[in-house]
């Protein structure tokens, strides 16, 4: 039997042995090994894909050293068989031609590594002609750089040789690693390649807006209702000495309309408010505050002052962040309505009341659209409306 | 260093060890989709059902190579294009016009590929640089459901939908309904009478009665009383007084039937409503009203006395108006003894 066949019928008896028993294996590694047992010996792959063409992998390798010395030549050879000492045939597809190298730490990275691709570019060589202090604790941690990965699918393998003399590395031959110098340290890694598995999702674009009624200002949210809604005293008459608030037909006052938005629109959302016009009863009108600039105006409690207008409070405690239109963000007893610049309230696409500047979600606390009027002694007689339209356009 | 069995075997199990911890079932990556960024529809009414509505959609154009379409298909399940669409119940942009577009001039409606709920813009392809489009389209009817409908925005080499498929997002926007505000305002006149009325809005009257004191043949007897009117009726109001002169028992104080001045001595029962100097009585209208005094009692130092006549009158509404009443009494020494009273009414009288 060749000293080669008792090698691997040896190797053959350990490795059945091992399959069997896992606990035999870890007590026979801590026998024949000294601080390499214990310590991860690997190589990471930044990318595991066997696609051609991709030359951009990292690998990064760590292994301790067993003893002494100053190393000078590191080999890692990749092969389809981890057998030291045996032919080595290269991965399919596999090649370190661009191969370059990064030092992680001490003591490889106080030295100057020159990193080469050699028999057919299946192997790597670092040399360093100072060398580097390896000791029986040393973690030696490199990166090789733009290596492609084996195009076939599976596991391959790489071989570590360590040398104290350059020329082990640079005369290398995987049947005899010892050709240029004797080796100092070895090892084997088990790498693998597989498929990628490309992973969608859709995340569809959101936007979920309403606008309700109610007496309360927390607790509601979209879609919600609008109901009875009046402005003016229980019997929805307006008055010529107060100023009048939305009401509902219960008689509870003040009453909201309540604006619910929520959405993932990237660009936010702008809200515009778009009305028929000031409270009319056919040919005759309230007049606005502000006389319709869409400036914040008090209110004003004269009899001969008659006022409609609205002001708009953003809503708050949902991600993202509410803000109310200067021109309508009046704070309590004053508001506002626009006829006069562009745009307003009768423009074709409305007038800005609300935004938010990114994703948002529905607020606990939502924004309020507070509508208040007053008659003046002279308003004359009838049942006057107005009718609002609120519009969300997200900008995705 | 000689390699011993030992440390060739652990090269072994030692690479077998890797292959266990090192194995991954597979790699994950994740996929890119391309987007249309700042994209939106913008609409002039989010009323449902609403016909005549304008929607404005805008992206940004960075499509690689030719644009020779854009699709936009209006859905109310999702807004991914090249799945089903639910088409959103009552919605319809097949008769909408192109109203302007900007970014570009030369997409036109492509008839055959539009209908109710899909938009076909076409050209002939050429190239796109990075500019925003816009697009404005009116005579759309908004979906009859409220909610959140969806945009499909599709881009494609060819002219009408032809070549292949360049880009493609979504849009959401919203449906909802509209917020009728309703108040009444009544008609109303209000008046109130009292000796003063220190505000012009009937929150303070003072008094009801009037003592003119001991009547001479010497000095006229003056005094005043006031009144506030204020009404939103359309043609504005009158007031008549209504009354008759300072009588005891039989005996009476000539009420003034024409416009006469102050003459002591003289039997004289009279009114105007100014501010006088002869006698001393009375104040001018005040108040932001503009109501006036009529005719004869709008004349100081003069005064009469016709119960039924109209002493005030506005012709439109009109705000709050207080005028002062300002009495005279003379008797001549003929006058019989007594105590001589009256009570004059005001009557406001609105015409809406």
């Amino acid at each position: 039997m060749s000293k080669i066949s008792r090698l691997m019928k040896r190797i053959s008896y350990i490795t059945a042995a091992t399959v069997i028993s896992l606990g035999s294996l870890l007590g026979f590694v801590s026998q024949s090994a000294s601080a390499a047992a214990g310590t991860p010996r690997l190589i990471m792959m930044s990318n595991s894909s066997n696609a051609a063409a991709t030359a951009t992998t990292g690998y990064q390798v760590q292994f301790k050293t067993m003893s002494t010395y100053t190393g000078q030549a590191i080999i890692v050879d990749f092969c389809t068989s981890p057998i030291l000492s045996t032919t080595c045939t290269a991965p399919t597809g596999f090649s370190a031609a661009a191969v370059t190298i990064t030092t992680n730490t001490a003591p490889m990275n106080t030295q100057t590594w020159t990193a080469a691709a050699i028999n057919s570019n299946r192997t790597v060589k670092l040399t360093q002609a100072t060398g580097v202090s390896f000791t029986s604790a040393t973690t030696a941690d490199f990166t090789l750089n733009f290596i492609q990965n084996p195009t076939a699918l599976g596991t391959f393998y790489a071989r570590i040789y360590t040398y104290s003399a350059v020329a082990g590395g640079t005369s290398y031959v995987d049947t005899a690693p010892d050709t240029g110098a004797t080796h100092v340290d070895d090892g084997g890694v088990a790498l693998s390649t597989d498929n990628t598995v490309t992973v969608t999702a859709k995340v569809q674009e959101t936007l979920t807006f309403c606008v309700f009624t109610s007496v309360s200002t927390t607790g509601v949210s979209c879609p919600g209702t609008i109901s009875g809604v009046v402005l003016g005293d229980t019997n929805g008459v307006l008055s010529s000495t107060t100023t009048n608030y939305l009401s509902n037909t219960a008689g509870v006052t003040p009453f909201y309309a309540q604006l619910g938005l929520a959405s993932n629109a990237t660009g936010g959302v702008i809200v515009r408010a778009k009305s028929t016009g000031t409270l009319t009863s056919g040919a005759n009108t309230l007049a606005t505050s502000g006389t319709g600039s869409g400036s914040c105006t008090a209110d004003s409690a004269a009899a001969g002052t008659e006022q409609f207008g609205f002001n708009v409070t953003a809503g708050t405690g949902g991600t993202g962040t509410q803000t109310a239109d200067a021109g309508y963000a009046c704070g309590a007893g004053s508001h506002s309505f626009d006829t006069t610049n562009t745009p307003n309230l009768t423009s074709a696409t409305g007038d800005p009341v609300l935004s938010t500047a990114g994703p948002s979600t529905e607020p606990t606390t939502e924004a309020l659209v507070q509508f208040m009027a007053k008659a003046s002694t002279t308003t004359k007689s009838g049942v006057y409306t107005s009718t609002f339209t609120f519009i969300a356009t997200g900008s995705y | 260093m000689r390699l011993t069995v030992g440390q060739k075997t652990f090269g072994l199990l030692a690479g077998i060890t890797a292959l266990l911890l090192i194995a991954r079932p597979f790699a994950i990556t994740h996929a890119i989709v391309s987007t249309l960024p700042n994209r939106y529809v913008k609409i002039s009414d989010s009323t449902a059902g609403t016909s005549g509505v304008e929607y404005e959609l805008g992206f940004d154009a960075t499509i690689p190579g030719t644009l020779g379409s854009i699709e936009a298909e209006f859905c109310e399940n999702d807004p991914f294009p090249g799945t089903p669409c639910t088409v959103p119940a009552g919605f319809d942009i097949s008769a909408a016009t192109l109203v302007s577009q900007s970014g570009t001039n030369d997409f036109t409606i492509d008839a055959l590929g539009t209908n109710a709920h899909r938009m076909v813009l076409s050209r002939v392809p050429s190239a796109v640089g990075a500019v925003t489009f816009k697009f404005l389209f009116n005579g759309v009817t908004n979906p009859s459901a409220t909610g959140t409908q969806y945009v499909r925005l599709t881009t494609y080499s060819g002219a009408n939908r032809g070549g292949s498929v360049t880009d493609k997002a979504g849009i959401a926007f919203s449906i909802n309904g509209d917020l009728s505000i309703s108040t009444e305002v009544p008609p109303h006149l209000d008046m109130c009478v009292g000796v003063t009325i220190p505000s012009i809005d009937c929150t303070s009257v003072v008094g009801d009665t009037i003592n003119m004191g001991t009547l001479k043949t010497s000095t006229p007897a003056v005094a005043s009383s006031q009144f506030v009117v204020g009404t939103n009726a359309d043609n504005g109001y009158t007031v008549t007084v209504s009354g008759a002169p300072l009588t005891s028992g039989n005996n009476v104080l000539q009420a003034l039937t024409s416009l006469t001045t102050s003459t002591p001595g003289v039997n004289q029962f009279g009114m105007n409503l100014r501010q006088n100097v002869a006698p001393v009585v009375g104040n001018e209208p005040a108040g932001v009203g503009s109501a006036l005094p009529v005719g004869n009692y709008n004349i100081p130092d003069n005064f009469i006395f016709k119960s039924g006549d109209v002493i005030v009158s506005a012709s439109a509404p009109d705000n709050y108006r207080r005028f002062t009443a300002s009495y005279i009494a003379n008797i001549d020494n003929k006058q019989p003894i007594g105590f001589y009273a009256t009570t004059i009414s005001f009557i406001a009288l609105g015409s809406f």
